[in-house]
């Protein structure tokens, strides 16, 4: 390997994209995937019953939270590059990794729950909300992961 | 400000008033029927519960027939509607009017019925008819009429066979035995290939054998005449004959009949209104002459209806305290920003008769909690006017109010933090103007000090969990449990407040020079709680080893105060997530530039969609969160709850409001 080519290549900002790349590319994968298990089921309840439209899309929506905390950490480190040193490159690649992974397990799980909390009004009108609570019990790990990624981007 | 005193009610009176009495407790709806009776001994035998269940069995009956009929008008109701759907209100004498009708209105029911019956039947035949034409359908090849199975010399069979054959091959197989054949392939619908058999004669058995092999099977119909399409043709006459029929016969009977909708309604509200009197009059007890009613009704409004009932009749209208352990329905009477929040708790658990409505201590910190996690003034202000103008231009059921309300505050305390923080709509001037302004934050931007504000949330937190503990205390001292108030809230403060002190110079943000010797001082705490709860908190055990080891494992909770404290990092999280959010929609507006037409439409789409979509998912969360906050981090300490709802005797209908000419016995 060319030690020339690898320096060049690896240098803060290129991290650093790396970073964003990764924090959004997961957690937006976790996310589309939790809405597509939490869609499923809740075109299943629509078929039945077309009223209960825009409950059971509430609780679809849930999941997709993590992919825009991955957008938001990409965007911050985004803010930051342009000359950074290796150290700041590889703190802010550093920085997308929670987001990034935690959001892509979480989203899918969260996607799991919204299914489940789909059932709560299929048979339960009007009980929506206690579903969107059992959701929402996963999204605290997101946020705490959206947290950490934040902080971590504010040290550079 | 809390939960409404109940008092117990014994009511005798006279069975011919029996029917007024119980109409007029429903005008008042202030008494919640109760079926459990002590009988007194002497008595037993002599009061008999009063058997009406054919009555309401009647009365269901004729509701349901009601509902079908609205559900089948109402699609033709062309009456304006509000846009939040609020009860009609009617005079008590058009509703009297409805009520002397409801034999001839019943009579117009049952025809609207029996017209949808056989609208429904002219639905089913036309389906059927449509089914038949999917039948034929992958017959339209054949040109030859259906009657016709055979010529002098040949026969003719139709027939199907499995896909999975291959046509050419059985073709093959057909014409190398049987040369006097001819085989057509009319189609294939992935499923069955729809073959046209022609043989000599006098092979059609040996034909018919070699095409066994293939499980071909062959499809007559013996009722048709004529080619398919002619088949086709004449159905879809017969389809638009029935359709014609239905439309004149049975749809228009639905039309013509739209009229009697807002009569019906009251109809239907009136009959509402009598199965809550049956269902009522069902848990009574009586003798032939008298019958007693017992229940609950809240003791500041009970002498007047007292004296409201027994100066217009002969009756007995006793009230009693309940007794010490005795459970009361409950009632919350609350003002203003605590009575916005009961719906958050009534989601939870109402609370137990005999503790305090938590309501009160818990709608400030609900309201500025979801501000904090919503943190943008522009949304605040959109919330808060929104939902100010819904209350001040529609009439609204009493839920409705009490949620707008509740929005109404939880956008006010919006704008409150989303000033501090400097965020309105992201950051909107400073996007537009280029960077040359931008609206100071009044106390700091948190996207710039993240930490800062992350070490007020947890403090907040700890503010919320140190007032949930002393709810806590409170509820001890109203029970006279003076020492377990000491016990279970002032030492888990002094064990915490240790804590709190021993690591706040962990926590990043803390100038440590400020807070030299709390550190010091948390480790003495720490230890003088930890002792003082080891010796009391096993105190309800027996044996001293297991009151030392109960003592000890309390201490576990320290680790949950920890993990509630942290909990809290949401506000931060969440309040960050909304101002960046709507930050970064503003910068992907603006790249194509504000000082072009075109820029300033691509800004202006971007903005409205790109802020809706923010504020409707950062304002659920708000709320949830804050929702869970209270439910989980604060009920958590103190709250017992399981209260069963006070539900009163009243008039429960769904589409009108009866003029009542009663005054509110509850609050005046």
């Amino acid at each position: 390997m060319n030690n020339g080519i690898l320096s060049a290549i690896i240098t803060g900002d290129a991290l650093a994209f790396l970073g964003a790349a990764l924090g959004f590319l997961l957690a937006g994968c976790g996310s589309s995937k939790g809405v597509r298990i939490a869609g499923e089921a809740a075109s299943g309840v629509v078929t039945e019953d077309p009223n209960k439209f825009v409950e059971v899309m509430i609780l679809e929506a849930l999941p997709s939270t993590q992919g825009i905390y991955g957008f938001v950490a990409a965007f911050m480190i985004l803010g930051k590059i342009g000359g950074l040193s290796l150290e700041q490159g590889f703190i802010l690649f550093l920085a997308g990794l929670p987001i990034g992974i935690v959001g892509l397990f979480s989203a899918i799980y969260q996607g799991r729950v919204a299914a489940a909390s789909i059932g709560i009004v299929a048979k339960h009108s009007g009980e929506m909300v206690k579903g969107v609570i059992l959701t929402l019990m996963v999204e605290v790990f997101a946020i705490f992961a959206i947290l950490i990624s934040i902080l971590i981007i504010g040290r550079v | 400000m809390s939960v409404v005193e109940m008092s117990k009610l014994t009511f005798i009176g006279l069975q011919e008033d029996k029917l007024a009495i119980t109409e007029e407790l429903m005008k008042i709806g202030l008494i919640e029927v109760d079926e459990s009776y002590e009988i007194p001994g002497e008595m037993e035998g002599l009061l008999k519960s009063i058997n009406n269940t054919e009555e309401i069995i009647e009365i269901d009956r004729n509701l349901e027939k009601l509902e079908t009929v609205l559900s089948k008008l109402s699609a033709y109701d062309k009456r304006k509607k509000s846009l939040f759907s609020s009860r009609r209100t009617v005079t008590a004498k058009e509703y009297e009017d409805i009520r002397n009708r409801s034999s001839s209105l019943m009579r117009v029911v049952d025809f609207i019925l029996e017209a949808e019956k056989s609208n429904s039947q002219y639905s089913s035949e036309i389906n059927r008819l449509r089914n038949s034409i999917n039948n034929l359908l992958p017959w339209r090849e054949l040109g030859i009429p259906w009657e016709v199975d055979r010529t002098k010399h040949t026969c003719i069979i139709k027939g199907v066979m499995p896909s999975e054959n291959d046509f050419d091959e059985v073709r093959r197989i057909l014409y190398a035995s049987v040369k006097e054949s001819c085989i057509e392939l009319l189609h294939d619908d992935g499923e069955q290939k729809y073959m046209l058999l022609i043989i000599h004669a006098d092979f059609e058995s040996k034909a018919l054998e070699i095409m066994k092999k293939f499980n071909f099977s062959r499809v007559t119909y013996k009722e048709l005449t004529g080619t398919t399409a002619d088949n086709i043709n004449r159905i879809n006459v017969k389809i638009k004959e029935l359709e014609l029929k239905q439309q004149q016969e049975a749809r228009k009977v639905i039309v013509d009949h739209v009229r009697y909708i807002s009569e019906l309604e009251m109809l239907y509200d009136s009959f509402r209104i009598i199965k809550e009197r049956e269902e009522a009059i069902k848990k009574l007890r009586g003798t032939s002459r008298i019958f007693i009613l017992r229940g609950w009704l809240p003791s500041k409004a009970a002498e007047k209806v007292k004296t409201a009932m027994t100066s217009t009749y002969t009756c007995i209208f006793e009230l009693e305290k309940p007794g010490e352990d005795e459970q009361f329905p409950v009632l919350l009477d609350n003002k203003g920003l605590a009575e916005s929040v009961e719906m958050v708790t009534e989601m939870y658990s109402l609370p137990d008769p005999r503790e305090i409505d938590p309501n009160a201590v818990m709608a400030p910190f609900f309201v500025l909690f979801f501000g904090l996690m919503l943190s943008d003034a522009g949304y605040g202000l959109i919330l808060a006017l929104s939902s100010g103008f819904i209350l001040w231009k529609f009439r609204l059921e009493k839920s409705q109010k009490k949620f707008l309300k509740l929005m109404f505050y939880c956008g006010l305390a919006t704008v409150f933090w989303g000033s501090l923080f400097g965020s309105w709509f992201g950051n909107l001037v400073y996007t537009v103007s280029y960077g040359k302004y931008s609206i100071n934050p009044l106390w700091f931007d948190p996207v710039a000090e993240p930490e800062k504000l992350l070490t007020w949330s947890l403090a907040f937190g700890v503010v919320h969990i140190y007032v949930g503990i002393a709810v806590k205390a409170a509820n001890l001292i109203r029970q006279k449990k003076y020492v377990d108030a000491v016990f279970d809230a002032l030492f888990w403060y002094i064990l915490f407040t240790g804590a709190i002190f021993s690591v706040l110079s962990y926590v990043p943000g803390i100038n440590t020079e400020n807070i030299e010797g709390l550190g010091e001082i948390g480790k003495y705490l720490l230890i003088v709680g930890a002792v003082l709860l080891i010796l009391t908190q096993g105190r309800s055990k027996k044996n001293p080893v297991s009151k030392f080891f109960s003592g000890i494992g309390s201490l576990y909770d320290l680790v949950s105060f920890m993990s509630d404290v942290l909990s809290y990092s949401r506000l931060l999280a969440l309040g960050l997530a909304t101002s960046v959010i709507g930050s970064i929609i503003n910068q992907m507006g603006a790249m194509m530039g504000l000082n072009n037409l075109f820029g300033i439409f691509v800004f202006a789409l971007v903005f409205v969609f790109g802020h809706v979509f923010n504020f409707l998912i950062n304002a659920l969360g708000a709320y949830v969160h804050s929702s869970r906050l209270q439910y989980i981090e604060f009920f958590g300490k103190f709250y017992k709850g399981g209260g069963k709802a006070f539900t009163p005797l009243k008039i429960n209908t769904k589409y009108t409001i009866i003029e009542n000419d009663k005054e509110d016995y509850l609050n005046e």
